[in-house]
C-alpha cells in the first residue's frame, strides 16, 4: 500500500469558513462574508502560484487532493467555479487522481453536486455525525437527520464516492442510538466511514467548559469494529472504514509520511521530511501571501530517530502497518531494530498475525495510544 | 549569688493550656523582654513551634523581680516541651527547678497530661502550684476544674491562683507565689563542681550551647571542664545567663542556671542529662537519672527527586546538629531509591523532623509509613532486631515476635467510654483500668502495642470523642505478638515499599486493603495484572487489574500529527516518572497513598 505512493504529492485546501462554530471543533474556521471569500479566494491563487516556483515548468503534479475545512459546501457555484479554475491553474490532477471534498448536510446543494462531476471529482465525505436529532442539536449542528439523509442520496446518486462522518461518546448516545447512526447511513451506500470519539480539546468551549454526558465511548468503539467488519466495511485505520479499495489515499498519505502540499491558514503539509504550518489567523494569512516567504509560518524538521519513530506510529495507524521490507529500506537499521524490540514487550494479542509486517489487531486498535507512547 | 534570692521553676500544662502565654506574660511583667519587642510565645524559638501551638525545643529564661517584700529575686524559668514525645527531656528539665507551675485551663479542666506532667513533678519532689488559667472564657468555671484538680491529681488546690493570661490576670499572684512557695535552691558552693546538662542547642554561630543548672560547686570562664557521661574535657569558653538572649557572665554558682559554651563540636558530646564537673577536682559522682533516649519509631524517609540524595543527607545531618535524638542511615528501596530509615522518639516528633526538614532545609521527601522495632527470636535460637519489615526472618525461621507496648492513659468524658473502649479493642489493646474519676470523667488505661498506635489512633480517637479525649502514654518493654510479614507482589514480583506486619489476624483484612487500593491506583496497563498479598508462601489475598481497553484518539491528519506527537511524548515523560516494578509502571502516588492505607479502609 505504501509502495503506491512512493513519488506521489498530495494536495489538501483549507476553507476556512464555517456558517456557525460547533462547540467542539478544534479545527480553524470563521463565519464568512462575501467579500472574506472573495480575499481568500485570492490569496490562495497567490499561494499557490508561489508554490507552483518551485515545481518544473510551474506545474504541480498531484495524486491526490482534499479539500477540507471548515466547510467548502458554504461557498456559492460561482465562488467554486473561480476555486476550481485556481486550482486546475496550476494543478495536474493525473488520470485516477483521488479528488475528496468535505460536504455539509445543510449547505450542499445540487449546484455543487454537478459542478463537482464536471470538474471530475471524485469522492465526497459528508459530516453527518449522527442520524439522530436531539445529538444532533446537542452538537450544535446545524442540520436535522432528514438533510443528513436527503445529502446521502443525492451524493450517492451523482455517482461519486460516499463517506459518511459519525460522531461517538455524544450525551445520551445509547449502543440503540449509536447503532441507528451507523446502521442508518449504510443504507445509503456509504463506502467509507469515519469515526470520531467525541473529543474536548482545549481551545475549544467544550474544551473550557465540558458539557455533561460525554463518556468513555470504549462499547461504541467495540461495536462499530463488529458491526462494520460484519457488513464488508474493514477498519483500515484506527477512525477509518471501508469498502475494499475505497480508501481514502489521501488520508493514508499522511501515515506514511508522503509530500502533502498543503494550502489555505492554518493547513499543516509535508515536503521531503519537513513539516511546515500556515499562518492560522485569516488576516495573517493574507497579508503572508502577498509576501516573498508565502503563507508559511514555521516548520520542523523532526531527528532521524524522531522521524523514525513518528513513522512507526503512523504506520501502525493503518491495517498495512509496518512493512518489515521497506522500512528497512527506507530507514535506519538499529534505529529501527531498537523501536521494533520496544514493541515486543507488549502482548502479541495486540498486533495481526503477519509475516514481515507489525500491524495492529482491532484489539491493538483500541489502545493506540497506550502503545504508541511506548515508542514514541 | 545569694541561693535564698533564686528561684527555679518550671511550667507544666497539657497541650493548649496556655503555658507559652502565660510564661510571655511572665517576661513581660518582670520586663524582661520589652513589650514593644514582644512576639507571641517568646520562648518557642521555632517558627514551627509557634504554628502548631506546641514547644519542640526549650527556651530557659532568667527574670529579675521585685517582690512584695522589697527583696530582688532572680527568677529561672525553664520551659518544658509539651508533648509526650519529649518525655525524657521534660524529665530533665523537672530535675533542674524546685518548682512547677502546673497550668490547667479553666474549661478544660484536668486531660492526661495534665496528670503524666504533675506525676513527673511529684516524682521530682517539686512544690507544685495549681494554676487555673482561662478564667475569661464564658464557659470557664474555676471552682469546678479546682476540685478536679483535687479530685483527680490529688493535689491541694485551694491556693489555686485563678489567672487569664490572656488579659494578664493573676500573673502578679504568680510571680508572689512562686516567691513564696517554690524552695530556694540548696547546694554548697565549695563542694566540686556538680552541673546538670538539661538542655543542648547547636547555635549556627556559636556551635553547641549547654543549657546547665548548677548544683553544687561553680563554674567559671576558663576552666576545664568534665563531661561525666562521655569522659571528655573542655575548656569553658563563655558563661552566661538568659535574657532571654544569651548575656554572659563571669561564673554561675549553685542553684544558678545558664549555658555554658566550650568548643564542644557536636550534641553527640552534650547529652541531656549528662553532668558536667571541673576536671581537675571531678565530683565523685554523677548526678543521677542520665538516660540515652533511644528511638523508638522510625520510617524512611526518601527524596522526593533522586538526585536530592545527597542534599537529604546534608539536611538531615545539619538537624541532627539541633536534634540528637534523631538517628539515621542509609537504605535503599526498590520502589523509592535511596534514602534514610529514621529513627525518633515519637510519632510527632516525625512529624516535626519532617517539616523541619521541608522548611529549613528545603527538602521535599517521601516518608514511609512509620514502623516500630521489634525483636524476634529465631527457630536457631538466633536474635534479630527489625527495624523494617524486610528484617524480618523467612516465615519458617522464626520462633517468637516480640513489639514494644505502651501503657496508654485516656481522659474522655464518660458518654465516649464505649467508643475509647472498642477503639483500644480493635487495636489490640489490653485492658488495664477505668476509673470514674467524676460522673462525667472517666480514665481509661490499656496496653497497647505501639505499632497500633502510631498509625493513626490518636485521629481515630479525635474524631470518635468529637476532640475530647486527651491521652498520655509511656513504654511498657516488649511483649510477643503472632505477628506476620505480608508482602505484595505485582505480577509476581515483590514491591518490597508495600510489605507490611501485622498481627496474623489482620493479615487477611490488611492485605485487602492494600491491594484494593494499589488495584485503584495503578493504571490499567497493556496487559492483565495480578497483584497479590502473601504471608510466606502462601497467597492470602488477589486481585487482578484488568487490561487496559480502549486509549485512542480518534483522528489524525495534517497538524494532528504533530500535536498528537508531543502529547504522546508528555504522556511518555509522566509514565517515566513512575517506578517500575516488573513490567508494571507505578505512580508515585500508590507509593504515598500507601503511607495512608490505615485511613480510609475503615470509613
Amino acid at each position: 500500500m505504501e509502495k503506491e505512493y512512493n513519488n506521489s504529492l498530495s494536495v489538501y485546501v483549507h476553507v476556512p469558513f464555517c456558517m456557525s462554530k460547533c462547540p467542539y471543533c478544534a479545527f480553524y474556521s470563521r463565519v464568512a462574508t462575501d467579500d472574506d471569500i472573495s480575499l481568500y479566494l485570492e490569496a490562495l491563487s497567490r499561494e499557490i502560484e508561489w508554490w507552483s516556483s518551485f515545481f518544473p515548468k510551474g506545474r504541480i503534479g498531484a495524486k491526490t487532493l482534499y479539500i477540507g475545512g471548515g466547510t467548502p459546501t458554504l461557498f456559492s457555484a460561482y465562488q467554486w467555479e473561480r476555486l476550481i479554475s485556481i486550482l486546475d491553474h496550476r494543478l495536474d490532477l493525473s488520470l485516477g487522481c483521488e479528488i475528496s471534498v468535505e460536504a455539509n448536510p445543510g449547505s450542499i446543494t445540487k449546484e455543487h453536486l454537478r459542478l463537482w462531476n464536471d470538474w471530475g471529482l471524485t469522492r465526497v465525505s459528508l459530516g453527518v455525525q449522527s442520524l439522530h436529532n436531539d445529538e444532533l442539536k446537542w452538537l450544535g449542528r446545524a442540520h436535522d437527520s432528514d438533510t443528513a439523509r436527503k445529502a446521502l442520496t443525492q451524493i450517492k446518486d451523482a455517482g461519486f464516492d460516499l463517506s459518511a462522518d459519525l460522531l461517538f461518546g455524544l450525551s445520551g448516545q445509547s449502543m440503540r442510538k449509536w447503532y441507528d447512526s451507523l446502521s442508518g447511513v449504510l443504507q445509503y451506500g456509504v463506502d467509507h466511514l469515519s469515526l470520531y470519539q467525541l473529543m474536548l480539546e482545549s481551545g475549544t468551549p467544550w474544551g473550557e467548559r465540558p458539557p455533561e454526558g460525554v463518556f468513555n465511548g470504549y462499547p461504541h468503539y467495540r461495536f462499530a469494529q463488529w458491526y462494520l467488519s460484519h457488513k464488508g466495511l474493514d477498519q483500515y485505520e484506527v477512525a477509518s472504514f471501508s469498502r475494499q479499495g475505497k480508501w481514502c489515499r489521501h488520508n493514508i498519505a499522511y501515515w506514511y509520511q508522503k509530500n502533502v502540499l498543503a494550502l489555505g491558514p492554518s493547513a499543516w503539509g509535508y515536503f521531503n521530511g519537513v513539516r511546515y504550518w500556515n499562518h492560522k489567523n485569516f488576516s495573517d494569512y493574507l497579508i503572508a501571501t502577498e509576501s516573498e516567504e508565502g503563507a508559511t509560518a514555521g516548520f520542523e524538521c523532526l531527528e532521524e530517530e524522531k522521524k523514525i519513530r513518528e513513522a512507526v506510529i503512523l504506520a501502525t495507524r493503518t491495517k498495512w502497518g509496518v512493512s518489515l521490507n521497506n522500512f528497512y529500506n527506507k530507514f535506519n537499521r538499529k534505529i529501527l531494530d531498537s523501536i521494533l524490540s520496544e514493541l515486543s514487550e507488549i502482548p502479541k494479542d495486540l498486533f495481526s498475525k503477519e509475516e514481515l509486517r507489525v500491524a495492529l489487531s482491532a484489539k491493538g486498535m483500541r489502545v493506540g495510544n497506550a502503545i504508541w507512547e511506548r515508542i514514541v | 549569688m545569694d541561693l535564698e534570692r533564686i528561684r527555679n521553676f518550671c511550667i507544666i500544662a497539657h497541650i493548649d493550656h496556655g503555658k507559652s502565654t502565660i510564661a510571655d506574660r511572665l517576661l513581660e511583667v518582670t520586663n524582661t523582654v520589652d513589650s514593644r519587642m514582644m512576639k507571641n510565645q517568646v520562648l518557642d524559638s521555632l517558627e514551627l513551634e509557634r504554628e502548631r501551638g506546641i514547644t519542640i525545643k526549650l527556651v530557659p529564661v532568667r527574670m529579675n523581680y521585685t517582690a512584695r517584700d522589697g527583696k530582688d529575686y532572680v527568677l529561672n524559668l525553664i520551659d518544658t516541651p509539651g508533648h509526650v514525645d519529649f518525655g525524657y527531656e521534660v524529665s530533665r528539665s523537672l530535675a533542674a527547678c524546685e518548682g512547677a507551675l502546673l497550668v490547667v485551663d479553666a474549661a478544660q479542666g484536668v486531660e492526661a497530661q495534665t496528670m503524666a506532667n504533675a506525676y513527673m513533678a511529684v516524682e521530682q519532689n517539686l512544690e507544685i502550684i495549681p494554676v487555673i488559667n482561662k478564667i475569661d472564657l464564658p464557659s470557664a468555671r474555676p471552682e469546678y476544674v479546682k476540685n478536679e484538680v483535687e479530685e483527680i491529681i490529688g493535689l491541694d488546690a485551694s491556693g489555686a491562683i485563678l489567672a487569664s493570661a490572656k488579659e494578664g490576670k493573676g500573673i502578679e499572684d504568680i510571680l508572689e507565689e512562686i516567691v513564696h512557695t517554690v524552695p530556694h535552691p540548696s547546694g554548697d558552693s565549695s563542694a566540686p563542681l556538680q552541673a546538670l546538662v538539661f538542655d543542648s542547642i547547636y547555635d549556627n554561630y556559636r556551635g553547641v550551647v549547654c543549657n546547665i543548672r548548677v548544683v553544687n560547686g561553680t563554674i567559671r570562664t576558663g576552666q576545664n571542664v568534665l563531661f561525666m557521661v562521655t569522659g571528655k574535657n573542655y575548656l569553658v569558653e563563655e558563661i552566661g545567663v538568659f535574657r532571654p538572649s544569651y548575656q554572659p557572665v563571669n561564673e554561675l554558682g549553685p542553684g544558678e542556671v545558664g549555658y555554658i559554651i566550650a568548643n564542644v563540636k557536636s550534641l553527640f558530646e552534650a547529652h541531656v542529662g549528662d553532668t558536667v564537673t571541673d576536671a581537675s577536682h571531678p565530683s565523685a559522682k554523677p548526678l543521677s537519672g542520665y538516660k540515652n533516649p533511644k528511638p523508638v519509631v522510625f520510617c524512611g524517609f526518601y527524596p522526593v527527586e533522586r538526585e536530592d540524595y545527597s542534599q537529604l543527607r546534608e539536611a538531615l545531618e545539619k538537624l541532627q546538629l539541633n536534634d540528637s535524638a534523631i538517628s539515621f542511615e542509609p537504605e535503599t528501596s526498590v520502589a523509592l531509591g535511596f534514602g534514610f530509615r529514621c529513627g525518633f522518639l515519637g510519632l510527632l516528633h516525625m512529624e516535626i523532623s519532617k517539616e523541619r526538614l521541608r522548611r529549613e532545609f528545603g527538602v521535599e521527601l517521601i516518608a514511609t509509613a512509620p514502623n516500630v522495632i521489634y525483636r524476634i527470636d529465631t527457630k536457631e535460637g538466633g536474635f534479630v532486631e527489625a527495624h523494617r519489615p524486610s528484617d524480618f526472618p523467612e516465615i519458617g525461621d522464626i520462633h517468637a515476635v516480640h513489639e514494644p507496648i505502651i501503657r496508654l492513659t485516656v481522659f474522655v468524658p464518660s458518654e465516649y467510654v464505649g467508643k475509647v473502649m472498642q477503639l483500644c479493642q480493635e487495636k489490640r489493646g489490653e485492658y488495664v483500668s477505668m476509673d470514674y474519676l467524676s460522673p462525667e470523667r472517666v480514665r481509661i488505661v490499656y496496653n497497647l502495642p505501639l505499632a497500633e498506635f502510631i498509625l493513626d489512633f490518636h485521629d481515630k480517637l479525635k474524631s470518635q470523642t468529637r476532640g475530647y479525649a486527651s491521652l498520655d502514654y509511656e513504654h511498657k518493654g516488649f511483649r510477643e505478638a503472632d505477628l506476620v510479614r505480608v508482602d505484595v507482589l505485582i505480577q509476581g514480583e515483590a514491591a518490597d515499599a508495600f510489605s507490611f506486619i501485622c498481627h496474623r489476624d489482620e493479615s487477611y483484612r490488611r492485605g485487602q486493603s492494600v491491594t484494593r487500593k494499589l488495584k485503584e491506583l495503578i493504571p490499567r496497563q497493556l496487559f492483565e495484572v495480578p497483584i497479590q498479598a502473601s504471608v510466606g508462601k502462601k497467597v492470602i489475598v488477589r486481585q487482578n487489574i484488568k487490561a487496559l481497553r480502549k486509549d485512542v484518539l480518534a483522528k489524525c491528519y495534517g497538524g494532528d500529527i504533530t500535536r498528537k506527537r508531543k502529547l504522546l511524548e508528555k504522556q511518555k515523560e509522566g509514565k517515566k516518572k513512575m517506578k517500575k516494578i516488573g513490567k508494571v509502571s507505578i505512580p508515585q502516588e500508590a507509593f504515598l497513598a500507601f503511607l495512608k492505607v490505615e485511613d480510609e479502609e475503615t470509613k
